[in-house]
């Protein structure tokens, strides 16, 4: 902090005079994001409200000779809030949050093509009182299409400062920030506009025709691309194929970059393994910290992919198309048409999925859709269903044209969609017995080229928050779980005493798994799980996969190498109980993998999306909701499915 | 929920216009709930403002509407609450 | 509701000037008299004069009053007697109905969204004259001998005067060429 920043007349000659405080207001897809990243150069840190799950972004800036808090509030068409999250927004510029004063100055966006609907915005912003400035943004799009817009004009009708930035550009950021750093002098109105909704449009109306303002034409371009993409015919099939699209390259492109990412890490761990000489160290760094950070970073491509599809797909405004077109359909599950495209996202990873919740302008509509976004299939789940449908159906086998695996695959992720679905109307229904319902709206931008810049910022952000928040927690994991099936150590005696040749890596790594706390522990939670037909290595493999559920392959596989390290699938296949009332019969029976293949599909097996529910949610009462619900939800349902196939198979 | 002011020619509800009609807006039904009157009118629903129905979606909900130089889209439970009149 | 919006008055906090559109009112020069919404206001002591301007009104408090406290009431007020054109009349109201408002208002919408539809089709519509109600312009350019010009002077200029003019009898096209 300079010096220079410590006059300020409400300083009261303090010593530590904390920074001006400045909030940015404005309608959704009025251009506040971008200008918020231009004048904070994305320093900025995420947070939460109190009490909300409503995110909360505050950055520095710079301007003039001295720095200041900048927050972007929450995009919003009133201050007049009918919603909690909205009325949060409402006490952060009235002072009325805890222990928080109003914000010095505020910064309204508009956009210029759409200004006689935002100046009851304005309106109501300049009723508060506080020194503020209008930032117009868009000016050179209503050039474009025969508008015009006298801003000296429009300062003096309105009696406040008017800046024109156009911030995908970073054109008038300068301008702006010179602005701030007057905030102190900058005027305010003569007299407050009208609160009257006849009033305000009369005075809305005198501004602009004051500013000589004449509104854009139509986007002609919108219009003819939305009479095909909003086609009750056409529409429909783009739309299909756009999802079709997306899965294949959220799939298939991403497969590729996830294998060099998996060789690499594979490699890496190799060449641990051969240069590092004591092998409890080797297994330690190779295994469990290179494989658990490789485990994590094997999904990055795919992750990186999916958030540049959905940031081109939203800059481009088809986002808001698919939700028009989708919004009758979620209407059944009590959502709306917003929250398509968050469980849209689920279908690769929860993360980005529940991420996209912050369009949902209900904190009702948000959570419940993160309460259903888990059950999508995620591509995590993808290995573990192609593992299992591969020991429960036969390759060959044919039901009609289709090969019958790939129809349980498809049921697998119909099951995760309708499930998902039910999940939020039960959640919507729960959550709408308090509170007021709120209206649908939802505004349909014209389509514009989405800067490169701002898509890219979208997509580093993701990955770099995807990253900081699942490497710490899987590594943390993966390494837990290596020294709990690693612990106790035993000493070369001790297994020559129980007859294990110290010499076989195999039989000697099949003992210590055998005989580890994580044994002890899959034992221990036998009674919870035997009715499901798991055993212990199951068990096991179910308590790893708790972290992030790719790993259940891992570990089965590894339990299965230990018994046959040359052909680990036919020992899979051959393993049969080691104890209990079914010893010696096959472990791998339809209605096991059945129960199995069900439990993967509900249980919130991930602390990623934990992670992510706590952070968008701002504390842990809803991801234990989930993680409760989920989990509960699997076991029954596995229960259901074992039952159910035992008796169909005979 | 404001009095519907007089009108001249007939009146109706704005979810009953097929797309491609314009009218002009009355004023809000006395039923609509208070906090959706209140956000239809932050919105641009007000009474004088002309509207346009531009879009149905292809399972007939919801609507795009054009009022005060932009694109919303409602549900037709939403629009029942605009009153409009000069149906065209 | 007539389109207001207040400015401050430079050097006079007690003043308010309320931008209209030209000549909503007949006249221009102090109003003496005030139709009731805003005579009660300068009754009960809240306004001390109300002033016409070509394409404003500015409304003077009362000294110890303040905008801040009464501002909203005065909009309100003037709104209402905005609605009600003929409850205005001037402190001198001896003189003959006056051509000035009229013509303001005219040149506005020849300046303005008239002006523009003109030229974005190769024209020019210039003012000539206004009197007694009568507005006579001249066509030039490609709206010379346009049938569609006719039907822009009607529908643009004459349908949007008469709505605040009630004075205006008609607008005609000089035959002359400017």
């Amino acid at each position: 902090m300079k010096d220079a920043g410590c006059h300020t007349e409400a300083g009261g000659g303090a010593v530590d005079t904390p920074l001006p405080r400045l909030a940015l207001a404005g309608s959704p897809n009025a251009g506040k994001t971008s200008i918020f990243n231009a004048l904070t150069g994305l320093h900025a840190k995420t947070g939460n409200y109190p009490g909300v799950t409503v995110s909360r972004f505050v950055g520095t800036i710079q301007a003039g000779d001295r720095r200041y808090l900048i927050e972007d509030l929450p995009g919003t068409y009133s201050l007049d809030p009918i919603s909690p999250d909205e009325q949060i927004m409402v006490d952060v510029l009235d002072g009325h949050l805890d222990g928080e004063a109003p914000p010095d100055a505020l910064l309204v966006v508009v956009d210029a093509t759409t200004l006689r609907r935002s100046l009851r915005f304005v309106a109501q912003v300049l009723r508060r009182g506080l020194p503020t400035c209008l930032v117009v943004t868009f000016t050179d799009e209503m050039t474009v299409r025969q508008g015009q817009l006298d801003l000296p004009a429009l300062q003096q009708a309105l009696g406040v400062p008017v800046v024109r930035v156009l911030g995908n550009r970073g054109q008038g950021i300068d301008d702006l920030r010179e602005q701030i750093a007057q905030w102190p002098t900058w005027p305010t109105p003569a007299l407050p506009p009208p609160d009257d909704p006849a009033e305000a449009d009369a005075w809305a109306e005198s501004v602009l025709s004051f500013a000589r303002y004449r509104a854009p034409e139509r986007h002609r371009i919108t219009q003819r691309v939305d009479a095909v993409l909003l086609h009750p015919l056409w529409g429909t099939i783009v739309f299909l194929a756009v999802m079709v699209a997306f899965f294949q390259t959220v799939f298939t492109l991403a497969a590729p970059l996830q294998g060099y990412v998996e060789t690499f890490f594979g490699w890496l761990s190799g060449v641990v393994t051969t240069h590092v000489g004591n092998p409890w160290l080797a297994g330690l760094l190779g295994d469990a910290i290179i494989g658990g950070i490789g485990a994590v970073l094997v999904f990055v491509p795919q992750i990186m992919l999916l958030f540049l599809l959905i940031s081109l797909l939203e800059g481009v405004g088809y986002m808001s198309r698919a939700a028009f077109l989708m919004d009758r359909v979620m209407s059944r599950a009590g959502l709306e048409g917003r929250a398509f495209v968050a469980l849209l996202s689920s279908f690769a990873c929860a993360i980005p999925g529940i991420m996209a919740t912050r369009t949902l302008p209900s904190a009702k509509d948000r959570l419940a859709t993160m309460m259903a976004a888990p059950l999508m299939t995620c591509s995590a789940r993808l290995p573990v269903y192609v593992l299992l449908i591969g020991l429960l159906v036969d390759p060959a086998a044919q039901w009609g044209p289709f090969g019958a695996q790939g129809l349980v695959m498809f049921g697998m992720y119909l099951l995760g969609a309708v499930s998902a679905m039910t999940a939020a109307w039960v959640f919507k229904k729960l959550g709408d017995r308090t509170g007021p319902l709120l209206p649908f709206y939802m505004e349909m931008p014209p389509y514009r080229i989405p800067s490169a810049r701002s898509v890219l910022i979208a997509v580093g952000d993701s990955a770099k928050s995807f990253l900081r928040k699942c490497t710490t927690i899987i590594a943390v994991t993966t390494v837990s779980l290596w020294l709990l099936l690693n612990l106790p150590l035993h000493s070369t005696a001790d297994l020559r005493a129980h007859g294990v040749d110290p010499g076989n890596d195999t039989a000697v790594s099949a003992y210590v798994a055998d005989h580890s706390y994580a044994a002890d522990l899959g034992h221990l939670v036998a009674p919870v799980f035997d009715p499901l037909g798991f055993d212990w290595r199951i068990n096991i493999g179910v308590l790893s996969a708790q972290s992030a559920r790719e790993t259940f392959v891992a570990t089965l596989g590894q339990v299965a190498a230990a018994e046959n390290p040359d052909e680990p699938s036919k020992a899979l296949k051959a393993m049969t109980y080691t104890d209990g009332p079914h010893a010696g019969l096959p472990l791998f029976t339809a209605p096991t993998i059945a129960a199995l293949l069900v439990y993967f599909a509900f249980a919130l097996q991930c602390m990623a999306t934990v992670g992510i529910i706590r952070r968008e949610t701002g504390g842990w009462k809803w991801p234990l909701i989930a993680f409760g619900y989920l989990t509960a939800l699997a076991w029954i349902m596995a229960y259901v499915a074992r039952t159910i196939t035992a008796l169909l198979a005979g | 929920m404001r009095a519907v002011e007089a009108s001249t020619g007939s009146t109706g509800r704005l979810s009953g216009l097929p797309p491609g009609s314009r009218a002009t807006i009355v004023g809000l039904a006395d039923g609509a709930p208070p906090s959706t009157a209140r956000r239809l009118t932050d919105l641009g629903f007000t009474a004088g403002t002309p509207v346009q129905v531009v879009r149905r979606a292809p399972l007939r909900d919801p609507v795009v509407y054009r009022v005060k130089d932009y694109d919303l889209c409602l549900r037709r439970a939403q629009a029942a609450h605009v009153l409009v009149r000069d149906a065209q | 509701m007539i389109p207001i919006h207040p400015q401050p008055v430079a050097g006079h906090p007690e003043q308010l000037r309320w931008i209209t559109s030209a000549g909503v009112l007949p006249f221009t020069g102090v109003a003496a008299t005030l139709p009731a919404p805003l005579a009660a206001l300068r009754h009960d002591g809240t306004l001390a004069q109300v002033r016409v301007e070509p394409a404003a009104i500015v409304t003077t408090l009362h000294p110890g009053r303040q905008w801040s406290r009464d501002g909203a009431r005065v909009r309100t007020a003037l709104h209402a007697a905005l609605a009600d054109p003929a409850g205005w009349a001037p402190a001198d109201s001896a003189g003959k109905p006056d051509d000035g408002p009229l013509r303001d208002a005219a040149q506005e919408l020849l300046d303005g969204p008239v002006g523009d539809l003109a030229h974005s089709h190769g024209g020019h519509i210039e003012l000539v004259d206004v009197r007694d109600g009568t507005v006579t312009v001249t066509l030039a350019g490609a709206c010379h001998g346009c049938p569609a010009a006719r039907t822009t002077l009607r529908r643009g200029l004459e349908d949007q005067l008469r709505r605040s003019h009630p004075r205006l009898r008609v607008v005609t096209a000089d035959p002359r060429r400017s």
